[in-house]
């Protein structure tokens, strides 16, 4: 699954990641009990599928390793497109321009 | 004291025979039992005299180890080791599985399979209502597109600077070529794509927004599939 976020500078892209990140630490604190899982469209009863804190562990190191690379070079002011691919940060797209 | 010491070569061998099945064994569990063995072995040799040969069983361990090695060089199948091979097996799964996950990550593969993208705590149910309902999720897919072309009329022009994590690059490359054009708008069109199915799911949460709202109370957690609120986790005090 691919989604796209837009910004417009980097500390904006820090912020975002790093917002993220903070809140996958915590949905890692939290212990489900498989009897407590709802699923979100109808409230009905749902599952949740045994690998989802593996792959959450990987998001956040994804993350991490992005923040690290953003980090060494913030100066860019344009349109910054961050691509995540399954949640993760994957690629950066920088385009000279403005939107508005 | 005689027929000991002649027994001792054949404990060797018995013991080289056992080795070969342990070997598959975690490194540091086969040390622990070896060192636990010796120790037994050398205690007993001092209190009962005629339990010394059985420290024959400490050749046995680098001979083991030898055999097993020269087996696996010269590619014989090793009947002992496929049954205790088992035993680091689940431990293991987990890994193997993703980083065959990574390995098949592409954004030029088109994954049809469920992905957990992300996951939020919510105060209460007005907060994740309010979440979903912002930008730009809801704030109509039209939208989206209507910027995103804006930025496919600039890239006509422009040049694209591409990053990318689990590249050794450490810089920002310059592409100007017309392939890293293309590949930004494949991703855009993909991204857009995506977004549609998310924004159908986010509609019936919505239609359901009074039945959800009801089941859940208070605090919980959200887990977000392929980038759509999928399940909702309540949260008691006693869960963190």
């Amino acid at each position: 699954m691919i989604d796209v976020q837009i910004f417009s500078s980097f500390s904006d892209v820090l912020n975002y990641l790093e917002t993220k990140r903070d809140n996958l630490l915590k949905a890692l604190e939290v212990k489900v009990e498989n009897n407590d899982v709802l699923n979100a469209v109808d409230g009905s009863f749902g599952e949740l599928s045994e690998t989802y804190r593996d792959e959450i562990e990987d998001i956040i190191s994804d993350i991490n390793s992005m923040l690290k690379k953003i980090r060494t070079s913030n100066d860019y002011i344009g349109i910054i497109i961050l691509v995540e691919e399954n949640g993760s940060p994957s690629r950066i797209y920088m385009i000279p321009g403005d939107l508005i | 004291m005689m027929q000991y010491t002649m027994l001792l070569p054949f404990i060797a061998i018995f013991t080289a025979l056992f080795i070969i099945g342990v070997t598959r064994l975690p490194l540091a569990f086969t040390g622990l039992v070896m060192a636990a063995i010796a120790i037994i072995l050398g205690v007993a040799s001092f209190i009962y005299r005629p339990a010394m040969p059985y420290l024959g069983l400490l050749i046995g361990v680098p001979v083991g180890y030898g055999f097993s090695f020269l087996m696996d060089k010269l590619g014989i199948n090793n009947p002992l080791k496929l049954q205790s091979k088992q035993v680091p097996e689940n431990n293991g799964k987990r890994r193997i599985t993703r980083r065959k996950r990574r390995d098949h990550k592409s954004i030029y593969v088109s994954e049809t399979t469920g992905h957990v993208t992300d996951a939020r705590i919510f105060e209460n149910f007005d907060e994740f209502l309010q979440s979903i309902s912002m930008t730009p999720a809801l704030n109509t897919v039209l939208e989206y597109i209507r910027k995103i072309s804006i930025i496919k009329n600039e890239l006509a022009q422009q040049q694209v600077l591409v990053y990318e994590v689990g590249k050794n690059q450490h810089e920002f490359i310059q592409l100007v070529d017309a392939d890293s054009i293309d590949e930004v708008n494949d991703v855009i069109q993909r991204a857009i794509r995506d977004r549609v199915m998310v924004s159908n799911k986010i509609n019936s949460i919505l239609s359901n927004k009074e039945t959800i709202k009801e089941i859940i109370g208070g605090r919980f957690m959200v887990i977000y599939i392929d980038g759509a609120p999928d399940k909702i986790i309540p949260l008691y005090y006693n869960q963190e």
